[in-house]
């Protein structure tokens, strides 16, 4: 057996996200499948068995295609080649060839190459003068099992190698894509075409995904284009507001931006195929859908339907609305297009469904209010409701009225100061509308 | 007219925004009739607001309390009466029995049992409009029962108004007005806000309308509220009935001292003068001095006129149960002035001899009970609490809490959370230093100010409750009829809902039952010598024991070890036991931050003539060579030349103790400053006496108190003079204390001759002993080790080899593994790494189920292992004896450390012999690292070495240099030049460079002994 080990370091700590480090982790351990099909995955190690391949390419050969693997990735390792994986994984850690001269922390290494975890017992032979592995094996090996239990005896045989380990085999992670072609390149005049594809497409998506229990949450659309073309493919990655299971509303929202997308900028040159990457999915919790409750569809529907007048009117149009901690009443809510961002309930006094931004300053005279373009006569009024606070943003202070008009308008009006000053005279503010 | 009969203090914690005396202030102003303090769950603003209300009659303070009870609402009480405040406090105590803290809870049962009470007639009951009003209706009769109504303008009125009236109509009740007040001022409430970010942990943005809407809840005059309710003027009517039936005063809680073990012949005063005399015959064997008897008999007639013969009876009480049970103690702070307290044994100071002044422990003028503080051995206190208990019973004694406030500091830390400045972990003094930033990448307009302003406000705000560190108060009556008693963190520790100066504001006694190390070391030293404490050297004029003084080598002795201390030692040369008194006082911030230190030193010296810069301050200075140096000074210096009244000069003494917590000190301190001047002192000097007057607010010691620790000081350096083997035997078994750990001890024990033996398995006792003049080392000194286990040890000896210790001791893994490396079975004949072999072998062949095939579960060890382990060099022996003990019997680590790697030739000691001056190098243990905020950025530190202790000045420049080294390396050498000052040295460090010069850390951690503060 003939072990080479990729022990990652270095540079890698800039990765700072687990997942990150571990999908670089598995790009290499998926190039490494190209040099031999024994390939396992550690912690942050590769191992690959290469005395099978031996007839393909020699030792040095298989390290300089590694390093070159390395280079391509933007990664760096030490490597370790030996007889055994704990072995090569301690020779690439402390940069050794001898297993006698590796310090007695490779101990742990022995114990669980594939996912090394701290032996607790190292610093009982460090005090007991172990330094080493060579010093380690000259310890009579009746004696540790007495002492170390069978971790200790383990140790041992596996420093012999003696004992053989398993070897979790590496499988590449499965990526759900999907492409599907004309059956000739062809022109795009209308979306209609693409359309079709699409739906194929996002068709077979949702099977594999189904059998994944997940939901679409974000994807990748490549347009293919004629292979003569000075341009291979166009990329669209499109992230949906609320994670979808239903094809139909995918692809309105897919539509909706492609076709916008394809207006203002058409492809290059004949389309020959689409295809569509899953970029994010979103646990699909229910096995079996209720058939007697259609909540879930409809809030899919719902918030397809909002993805689509976003994709049309564009953000400052289409929104969802959540309440927002504030005290200011145009302050007190917030758009969003996530239905998840719901915000607080919250107990305040009847508001109007209309607001005005900005307020209408009033005059009053008499019994009327009257704007610079229509005017109200009072017929009874309830209040005030002071509203007073944001100190920590400049700060507000406003007496608030709900004013009944003769015309049977309900009217929210405001009198707040018209300059921060104290005592500053208060001004008449129409604010909203009930209805 | 009105009466505001619902109102939050900032007791009400993280809700009320205002001190109590604010409101009682601003309610006097509003010209209320009365105000009605109800804080969740407590009456722990009453104190305060009682005192502040006295200045403004003719307000009438309601006491009351808002109480949780089962279900959503709460329901507030106020007390008409005495008896009714008595079972307010009851209940209020059961609503805290049990309960997490600020988990105050009265189930209905507890409540209807209380209700049933007779004095339940003279409660008062404000329900809101969520309560359970068919069961309250239920338990209490319409005219004790009221419904509340708040205007609070938030929108909600006219709902509430809707309610509340259907309401009445429903049950028969009146409605009463109430603005359910939180803070004092409409400006207040944005504190108000402030406060509901820290107690909810969220900054303000995210609070939304968590908050209240707007600032009405702030006091509002009569014709405000009258306004606010003109069309339900019997709401504002029934205030005012309200307030007329509430009667009760806070004065009325008159105190009872516990009595009834006063012989049946005597009355209180009788029986102690009685036992005064007895002991002044004691104290005087010669026969009592004219002086002394009269100096009693005045303080006699003084407490007989004050009615406080009780209270000194029970301080005697205590202390004579503790000189039965052999448990040292002694009397401290301004007790030290009574010859009373001295004859009765309550405190050691004779103060006929030191000049002290009864005035400054009892003064009719400022009519305010004594304050008696004993210290006792720090183990054996709970002896003494467990016989207050018993004897008076948990429900006539108590625990007085310590009202934690927020300190500017901490105000802004809590506030800039609040505000939304990334705090992160923080502490609140690393955030001072990086404030601006933080302010200025906030998203909040003006940050900094704000929290300027709110912290401003906030400082001195009650944050929680703690236990005093002792103090009890003692009642005839029961305790919790007078106040709540509620849980404190401490386990099955309670404590009453007031502080201290909370009892003195209501003339209540107490007494402070403290701990000192120091007696417990003096104890076991004592036993060890056979003699008694007060006859070691009555005089106090030891020569040896001031020659070890003036040598600064006090490595163990009580409040003049430390490095500072030892550095003063060494310049100020003490001669007697008065100079001991000057030294525990002097090296405190009070006479540093004032300058005074230099001055008195050059005087003592003669290089400066002893002249006061005032006639009248001769006398004041006279035994201080004209410089003041204790409090007692510059409260005679207030009255003599400031024209303060000795009450006033009290308060400025009460306003400089609560100086950081509290606004009461600036305009003291201006009015001294001006008085200064105004009676003949120059301005530089006044300048220096309000500094000295700051630095007493970090810390200064009264004169009396000085002269109680420097009787302890100089009892520790005459033992440790002529009985250092005992001496640090007794600190060892009383460790944690002072400044030193174990392995400093012992070195320093060493390096005068006492001999040193391990931890053996058939010699050590569970502590530390002596044998032969030598210390023979206690199972105690392990790490880890349990006295059962030790005892277990010692019921099993003699033991025939190791596998027979082990076989037949029951020591955890961790401790045997420590013990065997720590070479304990040398006594087997066992090298440490041998030892630690059998020991593995012993715990792997005794693990509870563990079956294995191999191995016999029996440890019946028949053969010897084949296995060899090198030996230990000297520095891994003394590595792993330190691991084991936190002491090496063995040697100093820097005497293996010589052995290993070249070292400066110099020690501490040799150094110290070179002239002044001398550029050196020197390398040792760093045991302290000290930067003093009262020494313009210098750090300090102690080199400790196998021959001794070098004091290091690292300037602030070299500091920046080296203190990635400094901080993080316990080995060091140092370069710089040798200062001399009389017996004084120290290194002024000009470099630091780590001993272990390898990427791997030092082998050996061993952590200083004192930080930075």
């Amino acid at each position: 057996m003939r072990v080479v080990c990729l022990l990652l370091k270095g540079k890698e700590e800039r990765l700072h996200r687990r997942d990150q480090y571990e999908e670089r982790l598995q790009s290499l351990a998926e190039a490494c499948l190209s040099f031999s099909p024994q390939v396992a995955m550690g912690s942050n190690a590769v191992f690959l068995e290469i005395e099978g391949s031996r007839h393909l390419f020699s030792a040095d050969e298989c390290i300089l295609r590694l390093k070159e693997v390395l280079q391509v990735l933007d990664l760096s390792a030490s490597l370790g080649i030996a007889s055994s994986v704990p072995s090569a994984l301690a020779f690439a850690r402390f940069g050794k060839t001898s297993r006698d001269t590796l310090p007695i922390d490779a101990l742990a290494d022995y114990l669980q190459p594939f996912a090394p975890t701290p032996f607790d017992e190292v610093e009982l032979f460090r005090k007991l003068g172990v330094a080493t592995l060579g010093d380690f094996m000259k310890i009579p090996r009746r004696e540790l099992p007495a002492r170390f239990g069978k971790l200790g005896l383990l140790a041992y045989e596996r420093l012999l190698e003696a004992e053989r380990i398993a070897w979790p085999r590496f499988q590449p992670a499965e990526k759900i894509a999907e492409r599907v072609d004309f059956e000739s390149a062809a022109q795009i005049h209308t979306f209609e075409p693409v359309l079709f594809l699409l739906k194929t497409a996002f068709q077979r998506i949702f099977l594999r995904l189904y059998a994944h229990r997940k939901k679409l949450a974000a994807f990748t659309v490549k347009f293919h284009l004629n292979k003569f073309s000075a341009r291979a493919e166009r990329v669209s990655e499109i992230v949906l507001p609320l994670p979808q299971s239903e094809v139909k509303n995918v692809l309105q929202i897919a539509a909706e931006r492609l076709s916008k997308e394809l207006e203002l900028r058409p492809l290059e040159d004949a389309l020959e195929g689409v295809s569509i990457l899953v970029a994010d999915t979103a646990p699909f919790h229910d096995t079996q859908r209720d058939f007697f409750s259609k909540v879930e569809e409809e809030r899919e529907a719902w918030a397809s339907l909002v993805g689509r007048l976003h994709e049309r009117l564009g953000a400052q149009a289409a929104f969802l609305a959540a309440p927002a901690p504030r005290l200011l009443p145009e302050a007190s809510w917030s758009k969003t297009l996530d239905e998840k961002e719901r915000g607080t309930f919250v107990e305040a006094p009847l508001r109007p469904l209309r607001l005005l931004n900005p307020p209408l300053r009033l005059q009053r005279l008499g019994e009327w209010l009257i704007a610079p373009e229509k005017k109200w006569r009072l017929k009874a009024f309830q209040g005030p409701e002071k509203l007073e606070g944001e100190w920590w943003l400049g700060g507000f202070e406003r007496e608030y009225f709900r004013v009944d008009t003769e015309g049977g308008e309900q009217l929210w009006v405001f009198t707040a100061p018209v300059c921060v000053k104290p005592g500053s005279p208060r001004a008449l503010y129409l604010h909203g509308f009930y209805d | 007219m009105y009466a505001e009969l619902e109102c939050k203090t900032n007791f009400s914690f993280l809700r009320g925004a205002s001190h109590p005396q604010e409101l009682i202030r601003q309610a006097a102003e509003l010209g209320l009739p009365a105000l009605a303090l109800n804080d969740f769950d407590g009456v722990y603003g009453i104190p305060r607001a009682y005192w502040e209300a006295k200045n403004h009659a003719p307000l009438k303070l309601i006491t009351g309390a808002s109480i949780h009870l089962e279900g959503p609402s709460r329901l507030t009480l106020l007390a008409t009466n005495r008896a009714a405040y008595g079972l307010l406090c009851r209940l209020l105590t059961a609503s805290h029995a049990g309960k997490e803290k600020g988990q105050a809870l009265l189930t209905w049962k507890e409540l209807e049992s209380f209700l049933a009470e007779s004095s339940a007639q003279g409660l008062i009951a404000l329900a809101p409009l969520e309560a359970d009003l068919p069961r309250l209706t239920a338990l209490l009769p319409p005219q004790q029962l009221f419904l509340t109504l708040h205007r609070l303008l938030d929108g909600h009125d006219a709902q509430r108004t809707e309610k509340a009236l259907w309401l009445r109509a429903r049950f028969g009740l009146s409605l009463v007005a109430t603005n359910d007040v939180h803070y004092h001022v409409h400006s207040r409430h944005r504190l108000q806000h402030a406060l509901v970010g820290i107690r909810e942990n969220t900054p303000l943005q995210k609070l939304g309308h968590k908050l209240f809407s707007n600032g009405e809840r702030h006091l509002k005059s009569p014709a405000q509220m009258r306004a606010l309710f003109k069309d339900l003027p019997e709401a504002i009517d029934a205030t005012l009935t309200i307030a007329e039936r509430c009667t009760f005063c806070p004065s009325e809680l008159k105190y009872r001292y516990p009595s009834e073990w006063i012989p049946s012949q005597h009355t209180a005063q009788s029986y102690l003068e009685e036992l005064t005399w007895a002991g002044a015959r004691k104290r005087y064997p010669q026969g009592i001095p004219e002086k002394i008897r009269c100096q009693i008999h005045a303080e006699f007639a003084l407490i007989q006129k004050l009615g406080y013969a009780d209270y000194f009876l029970t301080i005697q009480d205590i202390v004579a149960f503790a000189e039965k049970e052999k448990i040292l103690c002694q009397g401290r702070g301004a007790a030290a002035n009574s010859t009373v307290c001295y004859c009765l044994g309550i405190t050691a100071v004779d103060p006929s001899k030191f000049e002290l002044l009864f005035e400054r422990f009892i003064s009719e003028e400022r009519n305010e009970p004594p304050d008696i503080d004993v210290d006792f051995e720090h183990e054996r206190r709970e002896e003494v609490l467990k016989y207050v208990y018993d004897k008076y019973g948990r429900h006539r004694a108590a625990m007085v809490s310590a009202v934690v406030t927020y300190q500017s500091r901490s105000a802004m830390r809590e506030l800039s959370k609040a505000l939304g400045l990334e705090v992160g972990t923080l502490s609140a003094k690393k955030l001072e230093k990086v404030f601006a930033e933080k302010a200025a990448a906030s998203e909040t307009k003006n940050a900094a100010t704000l929290i300027d302003e709110l912290s401003e406000e906030m400082g001195g705000f009650p944050r929680h409750l703690s236990i005093h560190s002792g103090g009890f108060t003692l009642s005839a009556d029961p305790i919790i009829e007078i106040v709540p008693v509620e849980p404190a963190r401490m386990e099955g520790r309670t404590i009453i809902q007031w502080d201290k100066n909370d009892l003195d504001f209501l003339s209540l006694l107490k007494v402070d039952l403290l701990s000192l190390g120091m007696l417990s070391a003096l104890r076991r030293t004592l036993a060890l010598t056979g003699k008694e404490l007060h006859s070691l050297h009555p005089e106090m004029n030891d020569p040896a024991t001031y020659a070890m003084i003036q040598k600064a080598d006090t490595v163990g002795t009580f409040q003049i070890e430390s490095r500072a201390q030892m550095s003063m030692l060494g310049r100020l040369l003490p001669e007697n036991f008065y100079d001991l008194v000057i030294e525990v006082a002097i090296v405190r911030p009070g006479p540093i931050v004032g300058g005074m230190v230099h001055p008195y030193l050059k005087r003592r010296r003669g290089l400066e003539p002893p002249e006061s810069p005032h006639p009248k301050l001769e006398a004041i200075l006279k035994r201080t060579l004209g410089v003041p140096l204790f409090q007692e000074q510059v409260m005679k210096i207030a009255v003599d030349l400031a024209g303060f009244t000795p009450g006033e000069a009290d308060q400025l003494r009460r306003a400089i103790g609560a100086w950081r917590s509290s606004g009461q000190i600036k305009p003291m301190a201006e009015r001294l400053h001006t008085g200064l001047i105004a009676g003949g002192l120059d301005r530089a000097y006044a300048d220096r006496i309000l500094n000295q007057v700051a630095g007493f607010a970090e810390y200064g010691f009264p004169e009396s108190h000085a002269a109680s620790f420097a009787m302890l000081a100089y009892a520790s350096c005459y033992l440790k003079c002529h009985h250092p083997a005992e001496f640090t035997c007794g600190l060892l078994n009383s460790l944690p204390m002072g400044f030193y750990q174990a392995h400093t001890l012992l070195d320093d024990a060493k390096l005068h001759g006492v001999k040193v033996l391990p931890v053996d398995p058939h010699e050590s006792e569970w502590e530390c002993t002596m044998r032969s003049g030598a210390i023979r080392l206690g199972w105690n000194m392990v790490k880890g080790m349990r006295e059962p286990e030790a005892q277990g040890i010692l019921a099993a000896r003699p033991f025939t080899n190791v596998h027979d210790f082990l076989r037949r001791t029951s020591l955890r893994r961790d401790v045997l593994l420590r013990i065997a490396m720590g070479d304990t079975f040398a006594r087997f004949g066992l090298e440490p790494r041998q030892a630690l072999w059998e020991v593995l072998e012993f715990h792997r062949r005794t693990l509870p189920g563990q079956a294995d095939l191999f191995l016999d579960t029996a440890y019946e060890k028949t053969h010897s292992s084949q296995a060899t382990f090198s030996s230990l060099n000297d520095f891994s022996r003394i590595q792993e004896q330190y691991h084991a003990f936190n002491l090496s019997t063995h040697g100093h680590p820097m005497m293996a450390l010589r052995q290993m790697m070249p070292l400066p030739k110099l020690n501490t000691q040799t150094a110290k012999k070179l002239p002044n001056g001398s550029h050196l190098s020197v390398s040792g243990l760093i045991l302290v690292r000290q930067k003093p905020p009262t020494a313009k950025n210098m750090t300090f530190s102690t080199l400790e070495d196998e021959f001794g202790f070098l004091d290091m000045a690292i300037p602030p420049d070299v500091y920046e240099r080296v203190k990635e080294v400094f901080l993080n390396e316990c080995f060091l050498e140092a370069r710089g030049k040798i200062q001399k000052d009389t017996n004084s040295y120290s290194l002024w460090v000009l470099d630091l460079r780590p001993l272990w010069r390898s990427a791997e850390p030092s082998p050996l951690r061993i952590e200083p002994t004192q930080y930075f503060h």
